[in-house]
């Protein structure tokens, strides 16, 4: 009679149970938002030491999905380097000069929902110091639009 | 009645013969194919029943609440109707009775999200916490009978990290069904 030996690798077997969480999908929202130019792409015109550009005006408008979802509105401006130290970028809510100027962040306080809309104007000026040696060149600024997910 | 006799002795050898072949072919059989038999004895061990433990998992009721990034608290809501964003904490209260029957029973309670096909989206989480018990390394709760008791609700945590940057994991869904409660004895 032959004695065999099983050399064949288990695993044990031990008493397990799970069950399913409730509450089914869970979807993330999306955060975008738009700018878009009011009246088509402006035309600032020229600059002149001590005077502003004519207004740039557009829309910034929130596509998110979101439940909780709140956003400010940044923007941003930049210039060529040589005009850096010279021109200064402002940005209303409303009209220039007369609407809410943005400090970096809008709101101030508080925060956008999800689909809201910003009407901005921006404006450049260029510094009573500027020197001559900036006549005739392009200052190409660029706006900047950034959403900021409102956070605790 | 000479003849007579000499057939009846004749017949006689033919059935002696008779029954020698077939006595023969008896033992070649046994031969054969048979077995010895040795005395054998045997007496029942009277110990009583023996049964096995018991392991067991189940729910009872549970609620979900949305805490949002901003604002106030959400109670009970539907996980599928809303959509989070990262800093949203979605917090399911849920009543747990689990069973553990055994002398030597220990067994190990978290909650598994390996069954989901694609994973948790980037920045998402999901824990478990168990009043009154400490969790072990992996959020793991060592379950005993002697503090099976404490678990009576617990609270499952999916977190939606708030320093999800730029638009990481925008517009994702997972199934809630793929993440589950798991209890599994342990083997030490």
């Amino acid at each position: 009679m032959a004695l065999c030996i099983s050399a064949i690798p288990q695993t044990l077997a031990q008493w397990t149970v799970q069950k399913q969480l409730p509450g089914g999908l869970v979807t993330t929202g999306t955060f975008e938002v738009d700018a878009q130019w009011i009246g088509g792409p402006p035309d600032l015109g020229s600059l002149f030491p001590g005077k502003s550009s004519a207004p740039a005006r557009f829309e910034v408008t929130g596509n998110s999905v979101g439940t909780t979802l709140r956003w400010r509105l940044q923007l941003e401006s930049t210039v060529n380097l040589e005009f850096r130290d010279y021109v200064t970028f402002r940005a209303y809510v409303g009209e220039c000069g007369t609407g809410t100027l943005i400090a970096g962040i809008y709101p101030a306080t508080g925060s956008l929902g999800p689909t809201n809309s910003v009407s901005v104007c921006a404006t450049y000026t260029l510094s009573a110091s500027a020197p001559s040696s900036l006549q005739g060149l392009q200052a190409n600024p660029v706006i900047t639009v950034k959403g900021i997910q409102e956070g605790n | 009645m000479q003849q007579r006799s000499v057939r009846r002795a004749e017949n006689g050898s033919a059935r002696k013969k008779g029954i020698a072949a077939l006595a023969i072919g008896g033992l070649l059989l046994a031969g054969g194919g048979g077995s010895l038999a040795y005395w054998s004895t045997q007496e029942s061990v009277g110990t009583g029943t023996i049964s096995t433990g018991d392991l067991n998992l189940t729910l009872g009721a549970g609620d979900w609440k949305l805490q949002g990034a901003v604002g106030a608290e959400v109670a009970s809501v539907t996980p599928s109707d809303v959509k989070i964003v990262p800093g949203d904490v979605l917090i399911l209260t849920q009543e747990l009775s689990v069973t553990l029957v055994g002398d030597t029973i220990e067994a190990d309670l978290s909650v598994d999200s390996t069954g989901l096909m694609d994973g948790l989206p980037e920045g998402v989480t999901v824990s478990l916490d168990v009043a009154g018990l400490t969790a072990q390394a992996g959020g793991i709760y060592r379950l005993t009978p002697d503090n099976v008791g404490q678990v009576g609700e617990v609270t499952v945590t999916v977190d939606f990290s708030e320093v999800t940057a730029e638009r990481i994991s925008t517009n994702k869904t997972f199934d809630l069904s793929e993440i589950a409660f798991s209890l599994v004895q342990a083997e030490s």
